[in-house]
């Protein structure tokens, strides 16, 4: 059976040049970066070209890229290194209720240990906006933190000028950007954009799982959470993976390079499939901004189906989604970013993500609209009741 | 198509009208020693052998019914040691282990069975067993005291434990052609009524429905039409509703098949009696003037 791969959002498949860069690495060029022969000297330059690639990309210092096992612990080394090292002027965070759940989970984990956060609402297309970010902020702030992109409904926040009105409002504030959906797929500037610190993970553009970094802007003080080596200006000590990190720096060239052309492949598709599905399905919805997302997703809810049975079922015939729903107890809990944006229990259920990429290039829309037509109108079948109307005057009369 | 297909057709064709949507499925069981028809079971389009969460009993019927989902349940998989005894697939005094079911997964330390039997988890803090409390200090347990617990436990049924494992299946999606021992149903409170109307038809005899808040599904749906071999009705249980996530529009109905055969004609015979159309509906919506909205999800 073929697999239709729609699932880009939570991982893509590595490409083949990256595994051909990576692979020297793993067998005859092994050297561990921080030895003095030669063997560590090419692993420290390979590490350094990683290291370039990705200031170029980014238009950032190569002295200002960290590289870490993923985004969770990119955004983790964000939060808990910037709130200890900034405790002694003040120990309040800013973020959104819609940040993955390494941010929020850290968080929290802060608030049990006598930091104080204020988590922002959201509107329904899940945005947040510059001057609701920057009420937010106190003379004791020492951190805001928030995704361009969200993983979930792909709604584009303005980090920008975000950051901008943070800064107006407290320049000692440190704005910190989790960039896991964009970086590779979006353009990130870090020369125009105020922003310290910013996140990201290779395995999201086409680069192998295990390696992520984190952008510091010179200047800023994080306190490290891994304590050893010292390696990465003693931020993450650690035997760095020299083959992650070139496989890194090679995807991230690779994806910056084929960008635009992605952009302009990918939008008039996602649109395409979402305007099928709202018209070919009743009782569904767009979730997030219908312009402001990213070229790669499409977060449709039905209402009557859950997310949860539509993933398994298509999966049966080879198609590969995803549901934002998790399992806490027992019970299936709706996405939090989905309840975030203000939806009701039974549409968060139903929703659905579709995510394009490279593994999705044969991606017939009209088929695959069919498809979840097919499967959405079974699983309706037994229990579902569309509304019905009447309308009965007759009450008017009741008192 | 399955007998039990067509007369779950001929059920919702009974209340003339197309908006009604009732889940329902089917249970068999495989008794230790007897073929288990596993083959029938995976040749439907909707098997699946690992649900990607832990599922009491109540969430296999749940899914079955309303995913339509057909999946084998025994001692292994199901999430809950309270349906694993009410099943029959595990006997009332098991030490087995249930660590990471569904419905101990708030507890300090997972109940066996055999704790549920004794009253530590209804009581806990009552029986010097805080360890099983669902909601912390503050829980005041599933009954006042120890000794009510084991009286409320005593009352309810279990089926035998000669139970390898319980088939769950939707009578239309499975497209499984075994026919089911139980039948279990779920209705609003308005589908109910049109449904013991046509179960009492024939009869005329009341129907008295035994029911405690507790084990809704794997004792009231369940063990007690199996041991008593009738229909009950319930309005479910913590479990069912809380974890499982049964919505509050439902109540449930479990009945041996033959039972179920009884209430599709008794409710085919007696349509001209209780027209279904002249009852108001939940999905009426008045013009703004007064009422009431509400829609079925």
């Amino acid at each position: 059976m073929k697999t239709l791969y729609l699932d880009h959002a939570a991982t893509t498949p590595c490409r083949r040049e990256v595994w051909d860069a990576m692979e020297p690495y793993f067998l005859a060029e092994f050297g561990n970066a921080s030895s003095i022969h030669r063997m560590g000297r090419r692993a420290r330059e390979a590490l350094f070209g990683a290291r370039e690639a990705v200031s170029r990309v980014l238009r950032c210092s190569d002295l200002e890229v960290v590289f870490t096992s993923g985004a969770t612990e990119s955004s983790n080394l964000a939060l808990r290194g910037v709130a200890l090292a900034a405790k002694d002027r003040g120990r309040h965070i800013v973020t959104t209720r819609i940040e993955h759940h390494a941010v929020l989970d850290t968080c929290q984990a802060l608030e049990t240990e006598g930091f104080s956060v204020t988590y922002l609402d959201v509107d329904e297309y899940g945005r947040v906006f510059p001057e609701q970010v920057a009420d937010a902020v106190r003379d004791d702030t020492t951190l805001v933190s928030l995704s361009h992109a969200n993983s979930e409904v792909g709604t584009i926040q303005p980090v920008a000028a975000i950051a901008a009105a943070v800064k107006a409002r407290n320049p000692r504030t440190l704005v910190h950007v989790d960039a896991v959906q964009t970086v590779g797929h979006l353009e990130v500037d870090l020369r125009e954009w105020d922003v310290d610190i910013l996140a990201f993970t290779a395995h999201k553009f086409y680069g192998p799982k295990g390696i992520g970094g984190l952008f510091v802007r010179e200047g800023v003080q994080v306190q490290s959470l891994i304590s050893g080596g010292g390696q990465e200006r003693g931020l993450r000590s650690g035997t760095e993976s020299v083959a992650l990190a070139v496989g890194l720096g090679k995807a991230l060239e690779l994806a910056a390079a084929e960008m635009a052309r992605e952009s302009a492949h990918w939008t008039p598709i996602r649109d395409r499939l979402a305007a099928g599905l709202l018209s070919s399905i009743g009782d569904s919805r767009l979730n997030g901004h219908p312009v402001e997302r990213v070229p790669t997703n499409v977060n449709v809810s039905f209402l009557g189906a859950r997310g949860e049975d539509l993933v398994l079922r298509l999966d049966r015939v080879g198609v590969c989604l995803s549901t934002g729903a998790a399992c806490t107890t027992g019970m299936l809990e709706p996405s939090h970013v989905l309840t975030a944006m203000g939806l009701s229990r039974p549409w968060a259920l139903g929703a659905l993500r579709f995510s394009f990429g490279s593994a999705s290039r044969e991606l017939d829309t009209d088929a695959l609209v069919r498809l979840v037509q097919a499967q959405v109108e079974q699983l309706r079948s037994t229990h579902y009741r569309p509304r019905v109307r009447t309308v009965m005057p007759a009450m008017a009369t009741r008192q | 198509m399955s007998r039990f297909a067509e007369l779950f057709a001929r059920f919702l064709a009974a209340y003339e009208d197309d908006s009604v949507r009732i889940p329902c499925c089917g249970l068999r069981f495989v008794r230790r020693g007897e073929p288990d028809p596993v083959e029938s079971f995976a040749a439907s389009p909707t098997w699946t052998e690992a649900f990607p969460r832990s599922l009491a009993s109540c969430g296999f019927s749940y899914e079955a019914a309303k995913g339509g989902w057909t999946m084998r349940v025994t001692a292994e998989n199901i999430g809950c040691p309270a349906g694993a005894m009410s099943l029959g697939l595990v006997p009332a005094d098991s030490g087995k282990n249930f660590d990471g079911g569904c419905y101990v997964k708030p507890m300090e330390k997972a109940a066996t069975p055999a704790d549920f039997t004794a009253g530590y988890v209804y009581a806990p803090h009552q029986s010097g067993h805080p360890e099983f409390a669902l909601f912390g200090a503050e829980d005041c347990g599933r009954y006042e005291t120890l000794e009510v617990a084991r009286r409320a436990i005593a009352a309810m049924p279990l089926i035998p434990p000669v139970m390898d494992a319980v088939y769950y299946y939707h009578p239309a999606l499975s497209q499984v052609e075994v026919e089911p021992d139980l039948v279990h149903v779920y209705c609003t409170p308005l589908e109910a009524m049109r449904l013991i109307q046509g179960y009492c038809f024939p009869s005329g005899e009341r129907f008295v429905m035994s029911c405690i808040g507790i084990r809704g599904v794997s004792c009231d749906m369940t063990a007690w039409p199996y041991v008593n071999n009738d229909i009950n009705g319930t309005f479910l249980c913590l479990g069912a509703r809380g974890i499982t996530g049964w919505e509050e529009e439902y109540v449930g109905f479990g009945m041996p098949f033959n039972k179920f055969e009884q209430v599709v004609r008794g409710m085919e015979k007696s349509r001209r009696g209780f027209p279904y159309s002249l009852f108001p509906k939940m999905t009426q919506i008045v013009d703004g003037r007064g009422g009431r909205e509400a829609s079925r999800t």
